[in-house]
């Protein structure tokens, strides 16, 4: 019997629903949930037995915990394995003779990835703004609060485009390609004086947070973007790296090892 | 929509990966049916099976699967199956959440979806077993729902890349019955293995691929007439060899000499039920010092070597043209 063709849609929500259910099953999730649950008790403890206020308890959160770790570590754990482990499983070949647009496929599977990273990343914020201000919450606070998620959802995605593009193109290198983009794209740029701090989503994200320009050489020379202009360069970004990865997936032949 | 008949049409396929040639000027032409494709290792049959399953484009040629190239076309792939070689499956999931998914994405609704999954996974035997994880599995269940999930939206081109691997008498039997109830119901079933009676057992329609090349197309009771016409080997283990050699070789039948080891003779003989024939006579006329008569070389492997090397040798002259590197054949069902 010759079945209509399905849909984008169809193939792309079939694609993340199935997606979802690996994540959640897998090993990654374990450790994804187990790192924020230290990194909150970290922070939760640190506030309590120092003297530190909660101001200070949630900027240091935010700029070494958040933006720094957790945007990173958690798209990374759960993006740059998204077509990688497939491909090295064997089992990528189960949804490449499946009649779902490669498109569809390396979106369900980034969207699926970034609802497991951003999850658990937002979770993470709300826990560690509770550890933060542990007796001391104020209302004020949540503007704070709102500005730190945009930040970290923004990030979380941009970097799952950046891991899922590197584990689509090259899935035998997406770890050591992710790690390297990570590093000399993201961290470093912020560091460095003038206005390629720019060039990084991550100088983008502390601005949105709120996070004053205080360290690297001439942090202040850089001219200010406006919350809007960083919110469109981040979504940019991603969008970039996502329509990379769809074009390279397209036109590409995945091969497997003999078992 | 595409409703062209059930195909496999192969026009001078070739398929490199570097400098590594796979396939080489295949062209062949397959219609309903169950197709055995058999091969030794590494002889290009999972590169072919790759090809008609849009996973690999040719480097040369054209392949088309229902009249469509299939690489990267959701038209054509709604109407394959494939059971892949690789013992690889979601270790996490139960075999129903996985055959569903697979359901689900080759169009069907989640209900239907998990309908159909638990209908196939229960035509191939595992339906008290479908809603454990697969990880636990024996290696004739993972055969069987990798074949499951192949069939799971009744594809008009089924391809299986060594389905019998690794199975249990039980597990063979429900595989075999299920390739033959497709082909009943027209579909096109490619089978691929390296051993002979497997596909046997399920179809008298064969394709012979070594080295890349299709060596050879026909029924079965033709693969194992060339198993009769090439030369065999006939080895004598005995402590006179020499001598004994020097008694057959007088024979017409025998074209062939060599000592392995100073304490054994291997003939090649054109004739080997002649040889082993005379063989016995000799050995009960006189005592040689028996220590065995053996035949190295009744097998797939042997026969795969002796047609590529035929075909070689036969190039230039005419005589095996389209049998050397192109075999054009037309399903007799």
């Amino acid at each position: 019997m010759v079945r209509a063709q399905p849909s984008f849609l169809h193939g792309f929500t079939g694609i993340v629903r199935f997606s979802l259910l690996r994540t959640v099953r897998s090993r990654r999730a374990i450790i994804a949930i187990v790192s924020m649950l230290v990194l909150v008790v970290a922070v939760g403890l640190g506030r309590k037995m120092g003297d530190q206020t909660a101001g200070d308890a949630w900027k240091g959160a935010v700029e070494n915990g958040i933006l720094a770790f957790v945007a990173y570590l958690i798209p990374f754990l759960f993006h740059a394995s998204s077509f990688s482990e497939d491909h090295e499983d064997r089992t990528l070949v189960y949804l490449l003779v499946r009649p779902v647009p490669t498109a569809a496929l390396v979106l369900g599977k980034y969207v699926a990835a970034a609802i497991a990273s951003l999850a658990v990343s937002i979770g993470t914020v709300l826990l560690l703004f509770l550890a933060s201000y542990v007796g001391s919450f104020d209302l004020a606070e949540a503007s704070a609060l709102g500005r730190t998620l945009l930040a970290t959802v923004l990030l979380v995605i941009g970097h799952g485009a950046i891991a899922s593009a590197y584990s689509t193109m090259a899935p035998e290198q997406a770890t050591p390609l992710t790690v390297v983009h990570f590093a000399l794209g993201e961290l470093l740029p912020p560091q460095i004086p003038g206005i390629l701090r720019l060039v990084s989503m991550h100088q983008h994200a502390l601005d949105i947070a709120g996070i004053p320009r205080e360290t690297g050489m001439f942090a202040t020379s850089v001219p200010v973007v406006p919350l809007g202009g960083s919110v469109a360069y981040i979504l940019v970004y991603t969008l970039f790296f996502l329509v990379l990865a769809c074009l390279v997936a397209s036109g590409r032949e995945y091969r497997f090892a003999k078992s | 929509m595409s409703n062209a008949k059930p195909s496999l049409r192969a026009v001078r396929v070739s398929k490199s990966y570097g400098r590594v040639i796979a396939l080489l000027d295949v062209t062949l032409e397959l219609e309903p049916g169950v197709w055995g494709l058999l091969g030794p290792n590494g002889s290009g049959k999972s590169s072919l099976l790759g090809l008609a399953s849009g996973q690999l484009h040719p480097t040369n040629g054209q392949l088309l699967v229902c009249g469509e190239s299939p690489f990267g076309n959701p038209e054509v792939l709604r109407r394959i199956g494939i059971c892949p070689e690789a013992d690889a499956l979601h270790e996490d999931l139960t075999a129903l959440e996985f055959v569903s998914a697979m359901a689900g994405l080759s169009g069907m609704s989640r209900t239907e979806a998990r309908e159909r999954a638990a209908a196939s996974l229960e035509a191939f035997g595992l339906a008290s077993a479908m809603t454990r994880r697969m990880g636990g599995y024996s290696r004739g269940m993972r055969q069987r729902t990798k074949l499951a999930q192949a069939v799971v939206h009744d594809p008009d081109v089924i391809l299986l890349d060594e389905p019998l691997t690794g199975t249990d008498p039980t597990s063979r039997a429900v595989i075999l019955e299920q390739v033959r109830k497709r082909a009943a119901d027209g579909a096109l079933v490619l089978f691929s293995t390296h051993v002979l009676h497997e596909v046997e057992a399920l179809t008298d329609r064969m394709l012979l691929i070594a080295q890349g090349q299709v060596v050879a197309v026909g029924a079965a009771s033709e693969i194992r007439g060339m198993l009769d016409e090439q030369p065999h080997h006939v080895r004598v283990d005995c402590e006179r060899a020499r001598e004994f050699a020097a008694k057959l070789v007088p024979s017409r039948e025998i074209v062939g000499l060599s000592f392995p080891t100073p304490n054994a003779v291997e003939f090649l003989s054109d004739d080997p039920e002649k040889t082993y024939s005379r063989v016995s006579q000799e050995l009960l006329r006189e005592d040689y010092g028996l220590r065995a008569v053996t035949s190295p070389d009744a097998t797939l492997e042997r026969l795969f070597h002796y047609l590529v090397e035929r075909g070689t040798r036969r190039a230039g002259t005419g005589v095996d043209a389209g049998v050397k590197n192109t075999a054009a054949v037309k399903g007799a069902s």
